[in-house]
């Protein structure tokens, strides 16, 4: 396990010098602090408004921030040839990718655990106490690990353009894969592989952390189960592709 | 290989922009490129202003409700909109951002006047809209919203009437065949009211024209009387019963579909369905089909909003995942013994 673990220590390093880690977590403050300024003249934008939009900008930074910190990340350690540093040193290949998985999901939890903590103070102030906030945080990051788990497989098969570009399309493909009809004798194959494509669409909390009366612990731990068990299966994907890669 | 990637990505994009732009240009055949600037902007503000408007939607149905059980034991929810800041703001900014969007602006001042009882608000959402875009093809629409304003709520006959009658002007503009059942309904409605404004100022001819265009609609009895007798001296009776079966058959349908449509206030209207003649099972299974999933976006009936989740391909992930994983460590046990 301390392969692993120096691994993840080495992202989080790198995390910290790196200036789009510290620009997302300003960049959301930001923009809390702008929302909280301009709801408090208007009641209308107090409520179910201002949790709307704080929670799109927190989703939406911190989700551009995994894609571009991994792939960033995990080409670089190929271009500069510090993954060998790694490897030569008796770490198996599963070690690197799941340390530097692991690296990555502390890394932007901790950015999302610092601008929530804002969101929290700038709801406080205009709400009073709203725990629904801390249930969209334990979804968010549940999603960024199943976004970085596709993203370290992406990475061990495609180039950096081909995997953003086929990141991004699989993203708008799940979001719309409820209206994609199989007409064919071989409908179940293909929905069976639908499966497989990661399904964004189950992660549409935030409207639910908005508006629901209470919170379904049905989808809590659907959405727990199916972020870990969908992760931990890109990432044995990922393993058993970079075993067969000849380096 | 960085140089390469740059390359790529600035490819790309100038493809992109150039394909926008010759979009552009064959679509609505303008060539400046100040042009095809405003008409980009154009294009942004109408996409906003229909996201908005879908969040109108949203914001609507989990907003305010009261439960109401009528005498069959029938459970019934009305919005409260008036309770509803955030629905008021979000429609606000959405007809701002793009104020061509006919129905959208009737609606809003319609909802502006008769819950939260602002006519001020209402008269310039309405002039906004009338002033900006003259050349709407459904602006009667506006017209007669102004005049049911003035009637329903002021009791304005003066006022009511010429708006109505301008209303009427400009219904010309819209073929008979491109009415959908938003036309149809308002067109009845507002003649209706267009006709009682008239038999109030004690103009007769004006209101039987109404009363006709309202496909002779009944009110009050002394109303209804004289409107029958002009129809009787205008030799229009036949058309009169007519009217009265064929109204008789498709109330009821009519009444259900508009039901659900009118509480709400936002548009379910079904363009292909509404271009055809009305068919009254149609109509019921459509009312039930929305009436369902009407019930399950109501926060007292489903309080945790959350999309349905479906187990059975949930559990098939599950299971799947597990037996890979198994594999895997097979698979690990394996390689590491050899």
């Amino acid at each position: 396990m301390t392969p692993i673990f120096q691994i993840a220590k080495d992202v989080v390093l790198e995390a910290k010098r790196n200036q789009i880690f510290w620009l997302s977590i300003i960049l959301n403050l930001l923009f809390f602090i702008l929302f909280t300024v301009a709801s408090s003249s208007n009641e209308a934008f107090q409520g179910k408004i201002f949790l709307e939009l704080g929670f799109t900008v927190l989703w939406f930074l911190h989700f551009c921030l995994a894609v571009f910190f991994a792939i960033e990340s995990l080409y670089k350690d190929q271009e500069s040839k510090s993954m060998y540093f790694y490897l030569v040193r008796n770490v198996s290949r599963l070690q690197y990718l799941l340390g530097k998985f692991s690296g990555f999901l502390i890394s932007i939890t901790a950015s999302i655990f610092i601008s929530g903590i804002g969101f929290f103070i700038c709801v406080y102030q205009l709400q009073g106490f709203e725990s629904k906030v801390l249930y969209g945080i334990y979804f968010l990051i549940l999603e960024i690990a199943l976004t970085l788990a596709v993203l370290v497989f992406l990475t061990r098969i495609f180039t950096k353009i081909i995997t953003i570009f086929t990141f991004l399309f699989l993203f708008f493909l799940s979001n719309f894969i409820e209206f994609i009809e199989v007409v064919s004798e071989f409908s179940i194959f293909i929905k069976s592989l639908f499966l497989f494509v990661p399904n964004y669409k189950y992660f549409s909390y935030i409207d639910m952390i908005v508006h629901a009366k209470v919170m379904s612990f049905e989808y809590v731990y659907f959405i727990s189960a199916y972020s870990i068990c969908l992760s931990i299966f890109f990432l044995i994907l990922s393993s058993i592709q970079f075993e067969k890669k000849v380096l | 290989m960085k140089a390469r990637n740059a390359l790529l990505i600035f490819f790309f994009l100038a493809v992109y922009f150039q394909s926008l732009i010759l979009n552009f240009r064959q679509s609505h055949h303008i060539f400046k490129s100040r042009n095809i600037v405003h008409l980009a902007q154009k294009e942004l503000k109408t996409f906003f202003s229909s996201w908005f408007w879908n969040k109108v939607d949203t914001y609507g149905h989990f907003g305010n409700w009261s439960k109401d059980t009528q005498k069959n034991g029938e459970v019934r929810y009305f919005t409260k909109i008036t309770r509803q800041k955030d629905v008021e703001a979000i429609g606000d900014i959405s007809i701002r951002l793009d104020p061509s969007f006919t129905q959208r602006v009737a609606l809003i001042a319609s909802e502006l006047v008769f819950k939260s009882h602002d006519l001020e608000k209402a008269r310039g959402v309405l002039f906004h809209s009338i002033v900006y875009y003259p050349e709407q093809l459904r602006l009667y629409r506006l017209y007669g919203e102004f005049g049911h304003i003035y009637h329903k709520k002021y009791n304005n006959h003066t006022k009511a009437l010429r708006y109505f009658v301008k209303s009427k002007e400009l219904l010309k503009r819209l073929n008979k065949k491109d009415y959908n059942f938003e036309d149809t309904f308002h067109i009845r409605l507002y003649a209706m009211n267009a006709g009682l404004s008239a038999y109030n100022l004690k103009k007769y001819d004006l209101a039987y024209e109404f009363y006709k265009l309202s496909g002779f609609e009944s009110q009050s009895p002394e109303y209804t009387h004289r409107m029958e007798q002009l129809a009787f001296f205008q030799g229009d009776f036949k058309l009169l019963r007519k009217e009265r079966v064929r109204g008789k058959k498709n109330k009821k349908a009519e009444k259900d579909f508009v039901e659900h449509k009118s509480h709400e206030g936002h548009d379910h209207s079904n363009e292909t369905k509404l271009n055809k003649k009305p068919n009254i099972e149609e109509i019921t299974l459509y009312n039930q089909k929305m009436k369902r999933k009407f019930l399950s976006l109501v926060p007292d009936v489903n309080e945790s909003f959350h999309r349905p989740i479906s187990w059975k391909t949930a559990h098939s992930i599950l299971f799947v995942t597990i037996i890979f994983m198994l594999f895997f460590t097979l698979y690990r046990a394996k390689l590491n013994e050899s």
